[in-house]
């Protein structure tokens, strides 16, 4: 676990409002350039956990490591980050120059140096005309940008980003997810990310660190999440996967999971179950074909349309299984596929691997 | 085409309609008489124009003399006032803790009591055998009693007294619309806490702070109680020689061009504070506010820029050597010393504002024949005198009815104004509404004698009416602004929602928008009330034999005797307005329980 060259290393981090536990020993580390986001409902601990390595919350117990540097307890203004407010905080009586100038000038960098640098990282942003405006006088994309540019000219070791795209609409959010990871990858920055969205979080980071109740539940690549993820919270969180309860009936290679005696279904085994157990399993809607009367599949659950919904590129049809479970299945649309009604008896296959067993 | 204008026009007249009530009276009873009072400076006393009366003011350096002296004072008071209120406004805006809380309570205390049971207070604490003196002498630090009062000392001790909470609460809204990530990006962004705040806090606090620099100037320009009771003959100001040229010899024509020349000061200042920062500063937020144009608009920017920066090299410079010399504390992001001088400044200012009036009671029950501390023994006679004397206690009765009447008056008066303002296009808005707030700039003493003599022709003078006009006049800009402010923060869709649930508009009206603003309503009457119950200046004026109102009574006995008489009738003021206060806030809070 620990790295000596971590760019930042939270150990067993700790906070608490009073009755409320904020967070309750969270861990993690940070390599030089990663994009590590930290996703969760709110009142999960992400902004507190961002807070305290900003040094803008006092942690009650653990440590922050910043660049090698015990950091827990340093004012911010030493720690050598750089922080995107949910905002922007643009100062509002200085020019976008005197914004980008100012990280500079309070490290008393020479004049000609930090009017370079400065419009160094404008031209960055594609921002070098508007260097003379005021804040107010652009939009919020623009504010945004000049937000990465006074974060990123005087190179910190870590950048902070507190749900930075929240305020601005979906289209340009979007635009904006691509600059933010253009921009990681072309300086190489070290980002620490925080968001409530699951797509912003899938689309950017290297890293997602999944939070609940203050509490890290998983933490790694976003396929690794997305396809295997360790709790019904996590899989939950991510997309919308169906869910379905049975008990372990028969362990070889593979497990056979019984749905209440009404079907068998295979999974790949996981350490830690026994026969007998009662146990959760996800399968994702993507994952599940409908299948036709001559063909097979690794599992097979027959059932009957409930619903048909058509929602553009993607299809969706609710079936429920002859366990009574309502299972959602999603599907590119072709116009022949119009052709299932409520009603009409269906089967659905998928692969033993695409059922991913639950721990409790 | 003739038609479309003229139904354009009409339709603007309709859009006026609520403003109509407001502009008919201010016209009446403020545009108007001050009007004439201007008009009888510019003719002698035959009633020819003639440059007469100006002659007589410029004949001699004395009037100049005077208003030098009182621009000097007013000078002083802005600038200390200024500079003590920032710290308490700077608290209470960034600090959400119980503390300050109890810190807006103690400021908003001097606002509900009496101006002059302050002033009489002061006499209490700073006269030779006063609070001050006696706590000196005891701890052995003087042997003779400093002079405190009957000087500049005693006038700025009082005048910045009274200006403090006016000057606290013009600047806080603006520091209360400065974000704190602000601050907090300065500092991730590698700024001290010292350059944070002169860097990012400070210049973004200006605009409040300017803007209240201005109503402390203006107001404290017309003052006349608190000089007349704590200074000497060295601190007359022009106030005091007009009340003087009309008391002893009514030459209105001369009163008229010290009016003048009082009226163009203050409106100079005003002009002047218009051109370099904008009259928008006066409520703006700290986002809105942007420096206005012009070459003296510049010069100031320029001046203010160098010096905050010099400030944030200094906070800068001064917190890394504390580093380096080892005086700094280990823990930084703990409260350190410079918080601790903080919370001491906070705490004795928030002391000389609140507390003074406390020192009127114990007088009160004082065998002495003066306002001596400490008090000698103890005696209810000044109580018994004061309820078996037909005159107190008529004065009060009138005093409580004259204020609920012009409460009345100006909330019927403001409030639809205000609803006009806050929700309507309406054609020359700016004007309307300068007109609807000018009552608050033109010093009193002019709208006073304007009213004077203009009931001298009405036979309105010694009638309770014209006090109540005349209050009412003072009292709108005040119930207006507090409706502004309350309709600005009213959801307004909570009304299209009522529609779409089919309401018509008097249904909405009256089931949901009055019974959200109801508290709003009731804090401007009790507003106008508290204006009219402390009012001073039109009373010594338009009241005559049988109608006086409690501070009239007031002026006129400690101008013969300051005594403790007026110790009790001051008590007695203080402990009816609390109950009046505390009796409102129960009323808003049930109200808002329901």
């Amino acid at each position: 676990m620990s790295n000596p060259d971590a760019k930042l290393r939270v150990q067993e981090l700790r906070k608490t409002y009073g009755p409320v536990v904020a967070l309750k020993g969270a861990s993690l580390e940070l390599r030089e350039g990663e994009f590590l986001t930290l996703l969760g409902p709110s009142g999960s601990g992400k902004t507190t956990l961002l807070m305290s390595v900003a040094g803008l919350i006092e942690p009650d117990a653990g440590e922050i490591w910043i660049d090698g540097k015990l950091s827990t307890h340093t004012p911010s203004f030493q720690r050598d980050i750089g922080m995107v407010f949910q905002n922007y905080a643009l100062f509002p009586h200085m020019t976008v120059f005197e914004n980008v100038a100012f990280p500079l000038q309070m490290r008393r960098r020479r004049d000609t140096d930090i009017e370079r640098a400065v419009n160094e990282a404008l031209e960055v942003v594609q921002l070098g005309d508007y260097a003379r405006r005021y804040p107010r006088e652009l939009s919020g994309g623009q504010q945004q940008r000049v937000a990465l540019a006074r974060c990123f000219v005087y190179r910190p070791s870590i950048i902070l980003m507190d749900e930075p795209l929240g305020a601005l609409d979906k289209n340009l959010r979007e635009q904006m997810q691509l600059e933010i990871k253009q921009l990681h990858t072309r300086l190489g920055i070290t980002v620490l990310y925080v968001t409530h969205d699951q797509e912003e979080a899938l689309t950017l980071s290297d890293t997602v660190c999944l939070m609940n109740g203050g509490a890290i539940e998983q933490m790694g690549a976003p396929a690794e999440l997305y396809f295997r993820p360790v709790n019904a919270f996590v899989a939950n969180f991510l997309g919308s996967p169906n869910i379905v309860s049975g008990s372990v009936a028969e362990l070889g290679p593979t497990a056979k999971i019984s749905l209440d005696g009404a079907a068998t279904i295979s999974a790949p085994h996981r350490p830690g179950i026994s026969v007998g157990q009662a146990i959760k399993m996800m399968i994702r809607p993507e994952s599940i074909v409908l299948l036709g009367a001559q063909d097979s599949a690794e599992n097979m659950l027959r059932g009957s349309i409930k619903d048909v919904i058509m929602m553009g590129a993607v299809t969706r049809y609710l079936v429920t299984a002859v366990t009574g479970d309502v299972i959602g299945v999603t599907q590119l649309t072709r116009e022949a596929t119009g052709k299932l009604e409520p009603g009409n008896p269906v089967t659905l296959g998928w692969r033993i691997e695409e059922t991913v067993l639950l721990s409790q | 085409m003739r038609g479309s204008s003229r139904r354009s026009l009409h339709r603007g007249l309709l859009r006026l309609g609520p403003l109509l009530p407001m502009l008919a009276f201010l016209s009446l009873l403020f545009l108007v008489p001050v009007a004439q009072l201007l008009l009888l400076s510019v003719e002698d006393n035959d009633g020819n124009l003639s440059w007469i009366q100006y002659r007589r003011l410029f004949a001699s350096d004395a009037y100049v003399r005077v208003l030098l002296i009182t621009l000097k004072i007013s000078m002083w008071t802005t600038l200390i006032t200024v500079v003590a209120a920032y710290p308490i406004a700077y608290r209470l805006a960034t600090s959400k803790t119980r503390s300050s809380g109890i810190i807006m309570l103690l400021v908003l205390l001097p606002l509900w009591t009496s101006f002059l049971v302050r002033t009489f207070a002061w006499i209490v604490l700073l006269g030779r055998n006063g609070v001050i003196n006696g706590l000196l002498k005891w701890i052995g630090l003087t042997d003779a009693p400093l002079a405190l009062i009957y000087n500049s000392t005693g006038v700025l001790i009082g005048m910045t007294h009274a200006m403090l909470p006016l000057a606290i609460f013009t600047m806080l809204p603006v520091m209360q619309s400065i974000p704190g990530d602000l601050v907090r990006a300065a500092g991730t962004l590698g700024a001290r806490p010292g350059q944070a705040f002169w860097l990012v806090y400070f210049p973004l606090s200006l605009p409040g702070v300017t803007a209240s620099g201005l109503m402390v100037f203006i107001t404290s320009i017309g003052f006349f109680i608190t000089p007349t009771f704590l200074g000497g003959n060295g601190e007359m100001m022009i106030t005091q020689v007009i009340i003087e040229q009309i008391q002893t010899l009514p030459n209105w024509g001369f009163a008229g061009a010290v009016s003048i020349l009082l009226l163009l000061t203050t409106l100079g200042f005003v002009a002047a504070y218009d051109a370099i920062f904008g009259m928008s500063n006066l409520t703006p937020t700290a986002a809105e506010a942007r420096p206005s144009s012009g070459f003296l608009a510049e010069a100031a920017a320029r001046i203010g820029k160098r010096l905050t920066h010099t400030m944030a090299h200094l906070a800068g410079g001064s917190s890394r050597l504390a580093r380096r010399i080892g005086i700094v504390r280990r823990n930084p992001m703990a409260q350190g010393k410079s918080g601790r001088i903080r919370l001491f400044v906070t705490v004795l200012v928030v002391a000389f504002i609140a507390f003074p009036p406390i020192f009127i009671v114990p007088i009160s029950f004082s065998r002495s024949e003066f306002m001596d501390w400490p008090p000698k023994g103890f005696t209810l006679d000044w109580y018994a005198s004061y309820f078996v004397s037909g005159q107190w206690v008529s004065g009060t009765v009138r005093s409580l009815i004259v204020g609920v009447l012009t409460g009345l008056l100006a909330t019927v008066i403001a409030a639809p104004a205000a609803f006009a303002f806050t929700r309507r296009e309406i054609p020359g808005r700016s004007i309307w509404y300068a007109l609807a707030l000018s009552p608050l700039i033109v010093p009193r003493i002019i709208i006073a004698l304007g009213l004077f003599h203009l009931y001298a022709e009405l036979g309105l003078i010694g009638t309770s009416l014209g006090l109540v006009l005349g209050h009412t006049v003072l009292a709108i800009p005040y119930v207006m602004l507090t409706m502004i402010a309350v309709l600005r923060l009213y959801d307004r869709r909570l009304d299209q929602a009522a529609a779409t649930l089919g309401a018509n508009k008097w249904n909405t009206f009256w089931r949901v928008t009055f019974p959200l603003i109801r508290p709003g309503i009731l804090s401007g009457f009790l507003f106008a009330f508290l204006v009219s119950f402390d009012e001073l200046t039109i009373a010594i004026f338009v009241t005559g034999g049988l109608t006086v109102t409690l501070p009239k009574l007031m002026w006129d006995a400690a101008l013969l005797n300051v005594n403790p008489g007026l110790a009790a009738v001051s008590t007695i003021m203080l402990v009816f307005v609390t109950c009046l206060i505390v009796g409102a806030e129960i009323l808003r809070r049930r109200s808002i329980r329901k």
